[in-house]
């Protein structure tokens, strides 16, 4: 599990970066993907999982619309 | 037919595919086919009914046309009212009344198609519109899928023109559109649903602090289930090149009642207005008659929605509000408050109201009434996240977050961060959607009605 929370908050990261740099948007699909797929090894709940993918919607949809990174 | 079934979310993009790949005039027949395959994986025993009602309503609306007298018109017209509204009391109210069938084997959609096709053979009589001569296109009309289980209920002079013209054309913003009613109905409707059902199911156990929560979580549900439904109706036409009408407008912003009702179910309350208040005198009449007009309406809204007296209950309860609401205004005594004020008093009448259509009886309602002031300590407070559950809480905030972030144009993509933002909400919308079929397709509440 600790693979998979590390991959949820690179992905945030990326998200975050995203909003700056395009390089980050790409790389953060790849986390996203990579995610999903350590998710599912990892046997991961449904609930955690949403959360997991939910927090990075969120700070790329806040950075997008031009709040703070 | 539910939009969160493999059929639907695997047929879909065919019939999408195939709808831009046929010639224009070609489509409709595509269009019905699929609509009626649609319907048939999910209720295949209904077709009949729903065959009988469109060529039903098709009859009587070209009868009535070609009639020249007002007597043989009218007689066309309750023949044809006599139709829908009979099978709705066939099939849906003779269980209440304690006679026949019961609602389990309530047609999908009955209540939706009925009082669509109801409101194009009243458009017809009163000349606002000339009969569809066309069979195919008619039924089209009727069947036409993304709207044919819970609505929007529409109006034939506007679906009618979209579904003949050949110059449509897709709108991608449905996508955006899918998206957003996936992401209410699987990330937050569903994840609201456990708790409601739990305090709900033994209202008498549960202390004033969770039957709040939930009361409240059951207003959050219905709208996002329901604005979920149809923004995926929506969406789903847009991307055929029919554009279809808003149910939903922010309900919970509204700072009156009557506010509320013009944001909220608004094709239902549209029909509603035009085929049944309008014609009893709207509120251009004496005060005793305007209540009698609005408890009408909201009567006949509460057994729409459900065979049961508390739903009935439900309805009065909002027409006798909506009637003390008028006459306080007719005093200003409301316009003297602060919009703060009036937006709490406004959400705390309808989420009061919703008790009434959550609990299964008006008795259990009553009962959930009484239990409300109880049980208020700290600790109690305390003990409703960990009931509740911290990742729910997360998930729910998070999904909300994200809901009011997420860009309604396709324009707002060229951003790489917005563009990486949907991706993530696509991927957790599919996540939930997996994890839903894991456990059977959760249907949606309005199906029901």
């Amino acid at each position: 599990m600790t693979a998979v929370y590390f991959l949820a908050a690179v992905f945030t990261l990326l998200a975050l970066a995203a909003r700056r740099f395009a390089w980050a948007a790409v790389l953060g699909m790849a986390a996203g993907a990579a995610l999903v797929l350590a998710a599912l090894g990892a046997g991961c709940s449904g609930q955690t999982l949403a959360v997991l993918l939910l927090c990075p919607a969120a700070a790329a949809l806040l950075a997008a619309k031009g709040g703070k990174p | 037919m539910n939009f969160t079934a493999p059929a639907f979310v695997l047929g879909f993009p065919l019939v999408l595919a195939l709808h831009w790949a046929l010639p224009p005039r070609g489509r409709w027949v595509l269009l019905l086919a699929a609509s009626l395959a649609f319907y048939a994986v999910g209720s295949p025993q209904a077709l009949g009914l729903l065959g009988c009602v469109t060529a039903g309503s098709y009859i009587a609306a070209r009868l009535l046309a070609c009639c020249r007298s007002a007597a043989a018109k009218r007689f066309w017209c309750f023949a044809a009212a006599a139709l829908c509204l009979g099978c709705l009391a066939r099939f849906k109210y003779a269980g209440m009344l304690g006679v026949g069938v019961g609602q389990a084997l309530l047609p999908a959609g009955l209540s939706f198609y009925a009082f669509q096709t109801l409101g194009y053979v009243l458009d017809v009589y009163r000349g606002k519109l000339p009969p569809e001569r066309h069979l195919g296109y008619y039924t089209l009309f009727v069947c036409f899928f993304p709207q044919l289980v819970a609505g929007p209920i529409e109006r034939a002079d506007a679906l009618l023109p979209q579904l003949r013209g050949e110059r449509r054309r897709c709108d991608a913003n449905g996508w955006l559109l899918l998206l957003r009613g996936f992401a209410k109905k699987l990330l937050l409707a569903d994840a609201m649903a456990p708790f409601v059902d739990r305090v709900y199911a033994a209202p008498g156990t549960a202390g004033g602090p969770a039957l709040l929560l939930a009361t409240v979580l059951f207003a959050g549900q219905i709208y996002l289930d329901f604005s979920g439904y149809s923004d995926i109706a929506v969406g789903t036409a847009a991307l055929l090149g029919v554009r279809l009408s808003s149910n939903f407008d922010r309900p919970y912003a509204a700072c009156s009642l009557r506010d509320f009702w013009r944001r909220w179910h608004i094709t239902l309350n549209r029909f509603l207005t035009d085929a049944l208040y309008l014609p009893l005198g709207g509120s251009r009449c004496g005060a005793g008659r305007h209540f009698f007009n609005l408890m009408a309406v909201f009567l006949v809204s509460g057994l729409w929605h459900g065979a049961a007296w508390h739903y009935l209950a439900w309805g009065a309860v909002h027409g006798l509000l909506l009637a003390a609401e008028t006459a306080l205004d007719r005093r200003g005594a409301l316009r003297r408050l602060p919009r703060a004020a009036r937006w709490v008093l406004t959400f705390g009448l309808v989420c009061a109201a919703w008790v009434f259509f959550r609990a299964p009886s008006t008795a259990a309602a009553l009962g959930v009434f009484a239990r409300l002031p109880t049980g208020w300590s700290l600790p109690a407070l305390a003990r409703l996240l960990p009931m509740l559950g911290q990742t729910t809480a997360a998930r729910l905030l998070l999904g909300l977050a994200c809901l009011r972030l997420l860009p309604s144009h396709k324009k707002a993509l060229e951003a790489p961060a917005a563009l990486l933002g949907v991706f993530a909400l696509v991927l957790a919308v599919a996540c939930a959607w997996f994890a839903t079929l894991a456990g059977g397709a959760s249907a949606f509440l309005y199906f029901q009605f």
